[in-house]
């Protein structure tokens, strides 16, 4: 790689930073572990550099290497802690401070509740604005399988708002029109 | 947990849409405020680092590059 697109290389990986780190702790919870795997993510971009192809959607490549990487920790770490509840409450207490807001930190608890793939898919098209077809890519499944984990994840936490405290947002005046989700296209 | 998929009558069907655009809301709110925390100092550092290793591998054309810091610390 000539120097020129070495440099270039480290400016767009500077300019995903915020992109990758909300990607890492909305995959990994924890802040500590969510900035490990944000620097797995970069050691392994800047050795595989020559994998990227120029003009292509750099964001997906790094988030690619990024779940990968994460995924293949996950199911090393299931193998050896079987208390993965547990862990998962312990690690809640670990958030960040910026998100103390109770409304949020109570959505954040339960969407760490969710499996890992659900909640991956969930975030990818609900929130980083990836298509369905990219989505797809960056979890190297088929466009069908991320359908169906937005979907189960979403029919969780419906049920789960339902069951709890209706009141709290039935009414709120807040939600714009197209707050929803996009639909799934079946 | 799995088995509730089957009594899904539990949630009333008018509140859905609402109870969508409160998740679609929440999550897209959780992401932005990710997203704007600020950048640890440490991943700036690391990607100094990976440059000055690459730079050790390569030192003839950094060094025509990247100037005197360089050549001092390699």
């Amino acid at each position: 790689m000539s120097e020129k697109a070495r440099l270039s290389l480290k400016a767009m990986l500077l300019a995903e930073l915020p992109a990758l780190r909300a990607f890492a702790l909305s995959l990994a919870g924890a802040e500590d572990r969510a900035d490990d795997l944000v620097q797995d993510t970069l050691v392994k971009a800047w050795a595989n550099a020559a994998s990227f192809e120029e003009g292509t959607n750099m964001r997906a490549w790094l988030f690619t290497i990024m779940r990968n990487t994460f995924f293949s920790q996950y199911r090393k770490a299931r193998r050896e802690v079987q208390d993965v509840d547990g862990e998962a409450a312990a690690r809640l207490v670990a958030m960040p401070n910026q998100l103390a807001h109770l409304d949020l930190a109570d959505f954040r608890a339960r969407l760490e509740r969710l499996p890992a793939d659900q909640r991956e898919a969930l975030v990818l098209i609900g929130a980083s604005g990836f298509s369905y077809e990219e989505a797809a890519e960056i979890c190297g499944c088929a466009v069908g399988t991320i359908k169906s984990r937005v979907n189960r994840a979403r029919r969780r936490l419906i049920e789960q708002l339902a069951l709890s405290s209706v009141e709290d947002f039935a009414g709120d005046p807040g939600l714009p029109e197209n707050a929803a989700l996009p639909p799934l296209a079946e | 947990m799995q088995d509730r998929d089957k009594n899904n009558n539990k949630v009333e069907p008018t509140l859905e849409p609402v109870l969508q655009a409160h998740i679609g809301k929440q999550l897209r709110r959780m992401y932005d405020a990710m997203i704007r925390e600020p950048v640890p100092e440490r991943f700036k550092a690391l990607l100094d680092r990976l440059e000055e290793g690459e730079a050790v591998r390569e030192p003839i054309r950094d060094r025509a590059e990247t100037g005197a810091d360089e050549a001092d610390s390699v």
